[in-house]
């Protein structure tokens, strides 16, 4: 018994300290994320000069900006990667209007995560019916919000100008704002101005080039390792949410989603996370729902805290994550609010449900026909156009 | 139902409460169960989270599932 007394206390210190190590690597991978951001801002700009926009020439058709923000997210299978890149670039000189379409098409691109986790479930029909439809429930209003917002968004400006009036909110006059003392740039200040003097030793082309290469590789690198960590840390957290959203009903499940994402930095890691849960039955595609669409609000905090910290066009920076979040947010409000629109990504994925379970290989086209023949055609459309 | 048109009027409306309860404490019933299976899966939340991650394996293993079925057809 002494033996245990003495082993047990050690063993408590040891994973405390296991513990303690490990959230000192998620502040320093954070911080590293912030930096990467700030490296592909000043490596876009080295790079581009004033020609950003003659640079991404190509997607000044909203449909082509749309089909980069889904097939980038969809092939490196974070949203959050992808989003804090589109921060780099709009802070480098990329203008926003031409950013807005590429982190709603990031939104659904994510969504390809789970729908594949749900593949896992196919040797057993009723499971795999109930997995493919949770899965594509995140698809199908991912796929909605942007119909409904696009055309909005084209015609009127209506994020753009939420996501200025926001983001000016921020670099308002007088010494509270982020104009006045910046401490996250300050602190991240050194590590980015220290590549940038390197990066400039060969060349605007070259050395803009590596920057934004060495940027995306960091924010990859960090992105995925935080996420990893956080599981771990805080898989216990994200456990005692859920017990507490059980039966208290969509808004519950809504908040529930955004903290768990928030905690896990990851929407993928939240929608997929449903998947087995509701491949057993346990959780109904209506339990389900509200906890995706917390998932979607939660991811678009990794890329406003990245825009706090930028040089370059701060303020349009941020303004692009903020358009990120506002537009998750009026996606929920909109269509979760309207009773007519709330119950249609549920019956599209019921449906898409049942058609997989009868015919696997129409999973298989469902996934190939959204995220790459349908963003192909649209660019070979819009490239005509 | 003839055994219901001899019922009064009273025991009528007795049954209906009494159905009416019957069906609240099913419905309650069912509804705790469910909660108590989706606790139990939040439970097992470590091994879920293992499988939320883009896993190839299960593309994989999709696949080879579709070809062994269109081999057999």
């Amino acid at each position: 018994m002494e033996n245990i007394q003495t082993i047990l206390p050690e063993k408590g210190k040891t994973e405390g300290a296991n513990n303690a190590a490990q959230w000192l690597t998620v502040a320093l991978l954070v911080y590293l994320l912030i930096c990467a951001v700030g490296i592909i801002s000043g490596g876009f700009k080295l790079f581009a000069g004033d020609h950003a926009k003659e640079l991404f020439a190509f997607a000044s058709n909203p449909f082509a900006g749309l089909v980069v923000g889904i097939v980038a997210t969809a092939l490196i299978q974070s949203s959050s990667t992808v989003t804090s890149i589109i921060v780099g670039l709009v802070a480098g000189g990329l203008p926003v209007e031409l950013a807005v379409p590429m982190v709603m098409g990031a939104n659904v691109g994510t969504s390809i995560t789970n729908t594949i986790v749900s593949l896992g479930h196919v040797r057993a029909k009723e499971e795999f019916k109930r997995a493919f439809s949770a899965a594509t429930v995140h698809d199908f209003f991912n796929l909605l919000s942007v119909l409904i917002f696009l055309p909005l968004e084209i015609a009127f400006g209506l994020l753009e100008k939420t996501g200025a009036w926001l983001a000016g909110l921020f670099y308002g006059t007088g010494d509270t704002s982020i104009k006045g003392f910046n401490f996250v740039k300050a602190a991240t200040a050194p590590v980015v101005d220290s590549f940038k003097s390197v990066a400039h030793s060969f060349g605007d082309q070259v050395g803009g080039l590596s920057l934004i290469i060495v940027g995306i590789g960091l924010i990859f690198f960090a992105i995925t390792l935080v996420g990893k960590l956080l599981k771990k840390l805080m898989v216990g957290k994200a456990r005692n949410i859920m017990h507490t959203a059980i039966g208290r009903g969509p808004m519950s499940g809504i908040a529930s989603g955004t903290l768990v994402t928030i905690f896990v930095q990851s929407s993928s890691t939240t929608t997929s996370l449903m998947i087995p849960l509701a491949g057993s039955g346990a959780f109904k595609l209506k339990d389900i729902y509200p906890f995706t669409l917390g998932a979607n609000v939660g991811t678009c905090v990794t890329a406003v805290l990245a825009a706090t910290a930028v040089t370059g066009n701060a303020q349009a920076a941020l303004q692009i994550a903020f358009i990120h979040l506002v537009f998750n947010i009026l996606a929920v409000l909109v269509i979760y609010g309207i009773p007519a629109l709330r119950y249609l990504p549920i019956k599209a994925s019921e449906a898409l449900g049942n058609i997989a379970a009868e015919n696997k290989f129409a999973a298989l086209g469902y996934i190939l026909g959204v995220f790459f023949v349908l963003p192909a055609l649209c660019l070979g459309i819009s490239s005509q156009i | 139902m003839d055994d219901l048109r001899a019922l009064t009027r009273e025991r009528l409306n007795k049954l209906i409460n009494e159905t009416q309860q019957s069906l609240v404490e099913l419905k309650e019933e069912v509804a705790r169960r469910e909660h108590v299976k989706q606790e139990n899966e939040i439970n097992d939340l470590d091994h879920h989270m293992n499988s939320a991650e883009l896993n190839l394996v299960a593309l994989k293993d999709f696949i080879a599932y579709l070809v062994e079925h269109s081999k057999q057809k």
